[in-house]
């Protein structure tokens, strides 16, 4: 149950940072296009070339405005996480990098928004980093995820004593895996309530 | 009267350097030529039976004297001299039986082990051609001290043919997560009679020694946050040396043991320090936007290698111990990290990234010369042996999960050897100075 709903909050995410960062819903129906298999490429065997299908636009959460509906949702959503188990939505960074990237800018204007209401909590963020590369140099690199994911935050005015940091470098990875894939989930900064 | 005793001792001194100047393995030599030894099998020279003893002597002195790459060693199937009716000294052997195998350098000896576990062990060294006894130790000890036996008289064989300390009764820190946790252990420098050091189920890194070998430093969460922690061996007495707000990892001991190079964050992104132990004094070494980990002494103290990302990506780079002459060492490869400045001066190793995995590289501390001495899986953190003829380093080469396993190998990538597997991941080894 829970994980169902992290995922439908993840997968809400993912397509409001499309939103945000495209704004236009041509890019929503490519992306579909490229994961959506048409039905006769599911029957092996068959091969009629190029099809293509219309798809309805009923999951126009980005056209039909309901984005301050859904953000309220996401508070909602983030509150429940935050009060259940303690946790706000990691954000993620690129290889060796710890610069903000466009998609993780949602999460934390969200979360800035919630520190803005709730203004008895303060949270420490943890860097962190795959496994790849020394040690030391992880912890350096998780340290300023943490920092730079701190600096995003306090430009919305959230005062810097709030926001605590602690970088734990490859040693908590989120994802125990040897592929692209677990390291991506592990180049991440996540978010702990530490007090309220 | 006194001169004249201070004129004898002045005499015999020099008598004795004249008797030891004879350099049987030039172990500078590039490519020289090995000396060959044979290794009789172990005497039992009491009433107690002490075959087990007896072969693990023998195993450990071979796999030493193998490891350092030079000797050539006789297979005992070549021996002739009748073990029986031989003794252990010059004048109870027969040195033609040796050369006519092809031997230039003998080694004898026995055990005699008494009902309560306590063990007497005599050996010599001979020189085959000369004949006569290079080296005569006698060792009393307890029966697990076979293999200290073993390495000290390996010592005292590399002392005496090559003229240079040998190190094979130095030790090794690792960091293993066996126990579920990353915790710091301790071994001989083949991987063998491990002991846990830290028990604290944090996260424990980076091991370090101090150069007289009594007191190690490492970091540790175990106070939640990265703090760099001192602890004395012998005692296990420990304290906390570093916790300033932000990291404080990867403490280096200057090669005097007066000062420790660590990188911390207090002032905003990692920067490199150098924190004066007496006087608790920190000096900011590095100043810049990027990341700054991993510092090495040289030998001399001088200077240190260290990482930095300030072109982009890591590399090495070094910099003066007052924090001027930076300059960059490496441009090869994307991601170049722990630097280890070689005992003797001259080389620098770290682990490399290139087409798609780390590998241990050396690479002259003037920027020229770059080697890579492995190819196989990932390779990481090298450090150097106190002789600068060997690295330790951590290696994924193994199939399958929890495959970081501890290796050594000479100093130019050869007879690269694991010594610690199923220990989960063994990761981080730290070579220790030589001991007294």
């Amino acid at each position: 149950m829970k994980m169902g709903k992290r995922i439908v909050l993840a997968t809400f995410i993912a397509l409001l940072s499309v939103a945000l960062i495209g704004g236009c819903a041509s890019k929503t129906v490519k992306d579909e296009i490229s994961e959506k298999p048409t039905k006769a490429a599911k029957k092996p065997g068959i091969v009629k070339g190029l099809e293509e299908e219309v798809i309805k636009d009923e999951g126009a959460l980005v056209e039909r405005g309901p984005v301050e509906v859904s953000l309220a949702e996401l508070e909602n959503e983030l509150s429940r996480m935050v009060e259940e188990e303690g946790r706000l939505t990691p954000i993620y960074f690129d290889f060796d990098r710890f610069s903000i990237k466009e998609d993780a800018k949602p999460v934390l204007n969200m979360i800035a928004k919630w520190l803005k209401k709730n203004k008895e909590i303060s949270i420490r963020i943890q860097g962190h980093a795959d496994e790849r590369g020394s040690n030391e140099y992880n912890i350096a690199l998780g340290e300023r995820r943490a920092q730079s994911t701190r600096n995003y935050l306090t430009t919305f005015g959230i005062r810097p004593s709030r926001l605590s940091t602690i970088s734990f470098g490859e040693e908590m990875p989120a994802d125990s895996g040897r592929s692209e894939e677990a390291w991506a989930k592990n180049r991440r900064s996540e978010f702990e309530v530490i007090s309220r | 009267m006194k001169y004249l005793s201070y004129l004898l001792i002045f005499l015999s001194l020099f008598l004795h350097s004249l008797a030891e100047s004879k350099v049987y393995i030039d172990i500078n030599a590039p490519r020289g030529r090995k000396l060959p030894i044979a290794i009789q099998e172990f005497k039992n020279l009491g009433e107690m039976p002490s075959k087990i003893l007896a072969d693990d002597l023998r195993d450990v002195l071979i796999s030493d004297l193998s490891f350092s790459g030079l000797f050539d060693l006789i297979d005992m199937s070549a021996y002739l001299e009748d073990i029986e009716l031989s003794g252990l000294t010059a004048s109870e052997t027969d040195f033609r039986d040796w050369r006519i195998i092809g031997s230039q350098t003998l080694i004898k000896g026995g055990i005699r082990a008494d009902n309560n576990g306590i063990i007497r062990v005599d050996i010599r060294l001979f020189d085959v051609i000369l004949e006569k006894v290079l080296i005569g130790k006698r060792y009393f000890g307890i029966t697990s001290d076979i293999r200290k036996i073993a390495h000290r008289f390996a010592d005292e064989v590399i002392k005496n043919l090559t003229g240079e300390r040998g190190i094979f009764a130095t030790r090794l820190l690792f960091v293993s997560d066996i126990s579920g946790s990353k915790e710091i252990y301790i071994s001989d420098y083949d991987g063998q009679n491990i002991k846990r050091i830290t028990n604290n189920g944090s996260i424990n890194l980076s091991p370090q020694w101090s150069p007289d070998s009594s007191s190690i430093i490492y970091t540790s969460y175990k106070d939640k946050q990265p703090y760099l922690y001192m602890r004395k061996l012998s005692t296990g007495t420990e304290k906390k040396i570093l916790d300033k707000p932000g990291i404080n990892i990867g403490g280096r001991w200057s090669p005097d043991g007066k000062r420790i190079a660590a990188t911390l964050s207090l002032e905003g992104n990692p920067e490199l320090y150098i924190l004066d132990i007496e006087t608790r004094s920190l000096k900011r070494l590095t100043k810049n936007y990027g990341i700054d980990v991993s510092p090495s002494w040289s030998p001399d103290g001088k200077k240190l290698a260290f990482v930095s990302d300030i072109a982009g990506n890591p590399h090495i780079y070094v910099i003066n111990s007052d924090g001027a002459g930076l300059r960059r060492l490496t441009y090869k490869g994307k991601y170049n990290t722990t630097p280890a400045w070689s005992p003797r001066g001259n080389l620098i190793t770290f682990a490399g990234f290139n087409d798609g995995r780390f590998n241990i590289y050396t690479i002259r501390a003037d920027g020229r010369g770059l080697k890579m001495l492995t190819s196989k899986g990932n390779n990481d953190t090298p450090s150097w042996s106190p002789d600068g003829r060997y690295i330790a380093f951590s290696s994924s080469r193994r199939n399958g999960r929890n495959n970081w396993d501890t290796y050594i190998m000479r100093a130019d990538g050869t007879n690269q050897k694991k010594i610690i597997s199923d220990m989960g991941n063994s990761m981080s080894p730290s070579w220790s100075p030589y001991f007294r």
